[in-house]
């Protein structure tokens, strides 16, 4: 089936994945094997639309194809699935992000998790947060929680997700003051993780999203309890200290932390991801924050 | 062997990130056979709370190395603390995750898509 993509998502956070939630919704309509979506140029889209739509279509069992003009689709690499940095000369790599210095986004980077890629990763990780804190001019102190909020979530992609590839997709909002960055993997989802655990309890997505945001790791050492802080300190800095917003979806459970909301929910079974996506709306203005203060 | 003052920099860069930075790093000083080591922490821009917890559990509590970090900012330290008082949580976790009774289910998308409109979160 064909289905246009018409999507212009305004400044509500949440709208990036209503529009999502929409296209799963019309491709669980369709009975064929095989979706074309369609994008209309004139479209508006942002990172909790984009890397949750990629992570649905290649957990998907369907075949869906996407077709698209528009420019900003182009530029951020879309139709790729994003750039791969191990298969471009780091200096290749370096002049192809310097293309986006002038821009207020970055392309979606689909990195390797592999730890024999570990140099290429933290080399491409250090280009992003550079290009994201020039290309908005931020102060040393939001900086420094950026790198923070970004390292702690794809760290958890590699220790946690068995997933061969993590991605991340960033775009400000030079006049709001505030940039949507967002982290995903294709892995075995939180409850994937949990389940590998010796004397596991945890049995559904929702428990498992519980698990995770109240700082139960998966690989704690015996006898002591030390990890399992990465989210939390995470949830604590962005929400706390910078009046930020936190989204994460794992298989088919969704949950929301702002200053005054904090809600766990569960999804109809249609909208289940076959992975984990962390979404954060960072404002970047704040000249008192130091994310050392979060750190517990 | 003699111990040597180690820049961990010249290793993993100056940004300290991720757990199997600090697992390469511990295999490289073992390949050297080292078991006394001084850690230089100079050149260092930025360390996650990650990279620090393994860090400590490799190294630092590590009964078979003999480690000394210098040179570590005020944030580095700050972090290094963190970590050394967050080893031995008591584990009250299961309590907490069936203790909500809140959550929300939907049963269907145009349902769930009503919420999130409704929500001000932004």
């Amino acid at each position: 089936m064909e289905i246009n993509v018409f999507e212009n998502i305004g400044e509500k956070f949440l709208q990036g994945l209503e529009g999502v939630l929409r296209l799963i919704d019309r491709i669980n309509q369709s009975d064929d094997e095989e979706d074309i979506l369609i994008f209309q140029n004139n479209i508006f889209v942002t990172p909790l639309f984009i890397l949750p739509l990629l992570v649905y279509v290649s957990g998907s069992k369907k075949r869906i194809r996407y077709q698209f003009t528009n420019s900003y689709l182009d530029k951020i690499r879309f139709g790729s699935g994003g750039i791969k940095p191990e298969e471009l000369e780091f200096s290749a790599l370096h002049h192809l992000l310097e293309k986006y210095s002038a821009k207020t986004y970055i392309p979606i980077i689909d990195f390797p998790t592999d730890q024999k890629y570990i140099r290429e990763r933290n080399e491409i990780l250090s280009a992003v947060e550079n290009l994201l804190s020039n290309q908005i001019r931020l102060q040393p102190n939001i900086t420094a929680g950026l790198k923070y909020l970004i390292e702690e979530s794809v760290d958890n992609i590699i220790e946690h997700s068995d997933s061969k590839r993590g991605y991340i997709f960033g775009q400000s909002y030079p006049s709001k003051k505030y940039m949507d960055i967002c982290m995903a993997d294709n892995g075995i989802t939180l409850l994937g993780s949990y389940c590998k655990m010796e004397e596991n309890k945890i049995t559904d997505h929702l428990s498992a999203m519980k698990a995770a945001n109240f700082g139960i790791s998966t690989k704690n050492l015996t006898g002591a309890e030390n990890r399992g802080y990465g989210i939390r300190t995470s949830k604590k800095m962005l929400v706390d200290g910078l009046s930020g917003n936190y989204v994460m979806l794992s298989g088919n459970a969704l949950y929301l932390k702002s200053k005054t909301i904090e809600r766990f929910m569960v999804l109809p079974d249609i909208a289940t991801w076959q992975g984990t996506i962390v979404a954060m709306r960072i404002p970047y203005v704040n000249a008192s924050f130091n994310y050392i203060d979060f750190v517990e | 062997m003699k111990d040597k003052v180690i820049d961990i920099t010249a290793y993993i860069g100056r940004d300290l990130k991720s757990r199997i930075a600090v697992r390469e790093f511990y295999d490289k000083i073992s390949n050297e056979q080292r078991t006394t080591v001084k850690i230089d922490f100079r050149n260092v821009n930025f360390a996650s709370r990650s990279f620090m917890d393994e860090f400590y559990n490799i190294f630092i509590a590590n009964v078979d190395m003999n480690v000394e970090l210098i040179n570590l900012s005020a944030e580095i330290e700050a972090m290094l603390d963190a970590v050394k008082s967050t080893q031995h949580r008591p584990k009250n976790s299961a309590n907490r995750i069936s203790s909500h009774h809140d959550d929300i289910r939907f049963s269907s998308i145009a349902e769930a898509n009503k919420y999130l409109e409704a929500l001000p979160f932004s």
